[in-house]
């Protein structure tokens, strides 16, 4: 009884505390909970029919309220975080006997519905969302085996988070897997409220140019990575799935491809691998010859650009790097912009890269042509996560080739090969096609 | 898990930087006519040298040759591994000294050499520093992966303007064998000579079939054939000779209409400035492993950076190209040491050890 009133005092101030007492029969109870995490018309009701219906038939009320749920100690600690995780807390009032219910939960996030950052063409469209229950009901629908494995790690101290990891057992790597559950478990009192805390607590380093890990939002692509023999976390309140470790393949892998005829999977496949070179080499292409080393050029075509560029006051390197941050701008001040002012920017982003720059003899037309072909293939590999990485390396090889011409960005490109091929997640290399082993 | 394409294809690259520049010329001053016969030769001693080295490394599975050498008897280790690590050091500098006078030669004329030197040491340096062994061997599949097209393509191309005649007389009137007693056949031999020791430092996880290595000594004697015999069937044997760097002066002859780029042997060198980074990497990785595992275990923290340092002070000594072509006639002797003394030194012990084991099984 003291522990109950503990917790009544704590709870006191809060807006969304009930406590409420039922009289069945002789008995009382007393019902408490938060009615923000919980649906209190509905939970009542479902106690309060399964008692009364005991009571009718004369069975041995206590019992059958010890059945409603699962008894806990009543200890003032234990009972508030059982109801800070929306449980709803029942005590008896004349033995003391409390109990744990599941409820009737309030709905706390949308339901399941389509994808925002991942669109596909040929596959189902269901995404993950904030609910951790919703997503695990989603990868169970298509991975329906007992091989599939889940394990749930309460991270935090201060601020606890449900951290699920999901695996298939015959399947994945038993060293990574290995790895993987250690980190968790040693640091299970940091909090992680996003990716940055888990990828610190994963041990990722913070100067890693390339991503560890993948997200999706779709299960069929969750799905796919544990069949591959991956690791997929699921984080409370983030709505997609945290794929482990991520290989070169996930750059032009997805599993949308395999809705298609096979040749098509490939040529796809081959497509994204051209736009993933073109983004990285174009605009560095472009400094180099036109600067560096015109006479690896035809003569018409170097003079051609050597005529576009006749008016422009600066350095190729300069031209190249100003036109490519406006683009940056762009891209980044159209996520935050609300949708109906979104098409502005994009007009005046138009006009400006479009006709206006040219006409003004700032930069060259050809240019206007790279920066578009860098921007679209940057586009064109999976997953946003790995458009990034190729943002910022397309501007090492730029200023490599500033320097040393097409040598700089061959030099470029070997450096970035180096830096993908010894790159490790959790002990597993990069570079492999698909499924992820240890050295 | 078994990483044959991994190591093949890492022996193929290492193999693929140093064929074209100076090879075909060695191959031609060797001979007059028949050039296939120097080729061939240089090739069967190669694939009986690591014929001898696979075997010999056989019979010890998944340990290094530093470790199998320097278990038995240090005296005899060191007679082994101390040429090993001077030819190593040696190829380096010789590597670097003449990629980067190749370089300035065909596209950066302005650049000072010593960029071109550093570039060539810190982008190997990186590799090795970033990637290990493990990161080597998987980062040479990506390269082949990238770079090999262009390399075929500018193979296949470079047939244009070649005369068949040129290919007689197929076997010479006289003195068939004459080029062994020439310096040049020799000096040539360090195409197949400069990277073979690493099949002795791979780390225990990277099993390989010895096959897959045969099998990519058979990918590269095509390639030894057409460095060779482009420039002669091109030109004439007469006028190759003359040439410093035959093959690449051939290809940039070529013409392509459809092609915007006016000069071929661009792709072709920029392809082999790739192979040749990984081909200084690799070596760099293996002087890491003799001074680490022989000598003192130092971080490769310090030991990269060091060495770097120690072949970069080495290469701004060789004032220019003649210095540089002294150096690889006087490696010569030294080179023949290595490639036979190490598989055969390598052979005698994985015997003696086999016959070992074997009695000490009989007689428990």
């Amino acid at each position: 009884m003291a522990a109950m009133d503990e917790v009544r005092t704590h709870f006191s101030s809060y807006p969304d505390y009930v406590n409420q007492q039922v009289q069945i029969a002789t008995e009382t109870f007393t019902i408490t909970g938060l009615k923000s995490l919980i649906n209190f018309p509905q939970t009542i009701y479902m106690v309060r029919d399964s008692l009364l219906t005991a009571s009718i038939n004369k069975l041995e009320l206590v019992e059958v309220f010890a059945g409603l749920g699962q008894t806990v100690p009543a200890e003032t600690t234990g009972l508030i975080s059982e109801i800070l995780d929306g449980m709803l807390i029942a005590m008896h009032n004349a033995s003391g006997i409390c109990v744990s219910i599941y409820p009737v939960p309030q709905p706390n996030s949308r339901p399941i519905s389509m994808p925002i950052m991942e669109n596909n063409v040929g596959g189902g469209n269901s995404a993950f969302n904030e609910n951790l229950e919703a997503n695990i009901i989603l990868l169970r629908s298509h991975l329906n085996t007992s091989d599939l494995q889940m394990k749930n790690y309460v991270m935090g101290n201060l601020v606890k988070s449900n951290v699920v990891v999901c695996y298939m057992e015959s399947l994945i790597d038993k060293q990574m897997l290995g790895n993987l559950t250690h980190k968790l478990e040693s640091k299970q009192s940091t909090d992680i409220s996003n990716i940055k805390e888990l990828s610190s607590v994963l041990e990722f380093s913070n100067f890693s140019l390339v991503t560890h890990y993948m997200t999706y939002e779709l299960p069929q692509n969750a799905a796919k990575a544990l069949k591959d023999g991956k690791a997929v976390l699921f984080q409370e309140r983030l709505p997609f799935a945290i794929v482990l470790p991520s290989l070169i393949s996930d750059l032009f892998v997805t599993e949308d491809d395999t809705n298609h005829p096979p040749i098509y999977t490939w040529l796809l496949r081959s497509l994204r691998l051209i736009g993933l070179l073109t983004t990285l080499i174009v605009p560095g292409l472009y400094v180099a010859l036109v600067s560096v080393n015109p006479d690896v050029l035809r003569f018409e075509l170097a003079h051609s650009i050597a005529r576009s560029r006749l008016d422009v006051p600066y350095p190729a390197i300069v031209e190249a790097l100003l036109l490519l941050i406006i683009m940056e701008l762009i891209m980044e001040a159209i996520i935050r912009l609300p949708s109906s002012i979104g098409p502005t920017v994009t007009m005046v982003g138009g006009i400006v890269l479009g006709q206006a720059v040219v006409d003004a003899k700032l930069v060259s037309n050809l240019l206007i042509i790279i920066v578009a072909a860098a921007t679209i293939a940057n586009a064109a590999v999976v997953g946003f996560r790995n458009s990034y990485a190729l943002r910022l390396l397309k501007y090492l090889l730029l200023f490599l080739a500033a320097f040393l011409g097409v040598l700089g960005l061959l030099t470029g490109l070997v450096i970035i090969c180096a830096y993908v091929a010894g790159i490790r997640t959790l002990g597993v290399p990069y570079l492999q096609l698909i499924k992820p082993k240890g050295e | 898990m078994s990483k044959n394409l991994e190591v093949s294809a890492t022996y193929v690259m290492t193999h693929l930087g140093l064929i074209f520049f100076l090879y075909p010329l060695d191959i031609i001053e060797s001979t007059n006519e028949s050039h296939w016969i120097p080729v061939i030769a240089g090739f069967l001693f190669h694939l009986l040298i690591i014929s001898m080295y696979l075997k010999g490394l056989s019979y010890f599975k998944g340990q290094n040759i530093v470790d199998i050498l320097l278990k038995k008897n240090k005296v005899l280790a060191w007679v082994v591994l101390f040429p090993a690590l001077l030819y190593l050091a040696w190829i380096i500098v010789l590597a670097v000294r003449a990629f980067a006078e190749v370089l300035s030669i065909v596209f950066l004329s302005n650049t000072p050499l010593w960029v071109l030197m550093l570039l060539l040491l810190i982008v190997p340096g990186f590799m090795t520093f970033h990637g290990k062994i493990g990161g080597l061997l998987r980062l040479s599949v990506l390269l082949s992966f990238l770079f090999i097209i262009p390399v075929v393509f500018v193979m296949v191309t470079s047939f244009q303007n070649i005369d068949w005649h040129y290919l007689f007389p197929l076997w010479p009137g006289h003195g068939a064998f004459t080029f062994l007693t020439l310096p040049p056949f020799y000096k040539s031999l360090f195409a197949y000579t400069g990277g073979f020791l690493l099949l002795g430092f791979l780390p225990s996880y990277a099993n390989f079939k010895p096959k897959a290595i045969f099998l990519g000594c058979l990918v590269l004697l095509p390639t030894y054939l057409i460095s060779v015999y482009i420039p002669v069937l091109t030109l004439g044997e007469e006028t190759a000779r003359r040439l410093q760097f035959p093959y690449l002066l051939v290809v940039d002859t070529i013409e392509i209409n459809w092609l915007m780029f006016d000069r071929i042997n661009i792709f072709l060198l920029l392809s082999l400035v790739a192979f040749t980074m990984f081909f200084i990497a690799v070596t760099l990785w293996q002087i890491l492993i003799i001074i680490r595992l022989g000598v003192i275990d130092i971080s490769p923290n310090f030991l990269i950076p060091i060495i770097l340092l120690c072949t970069f002070i080495a290469c701004l000594f060789i004032p220019d190209w003649k210095t540089a072509d002294l150096l690889f006639q006087w490696n010569i002797p030294l080179r023949m040491y290595v490639s036979i003394v190490t598989p055969i030194f390598v052979l005698t012990m994985g015997w003696l050890h086999a016959r070992k084991t074997k009695l000490g099984l009989n007689n428990s």
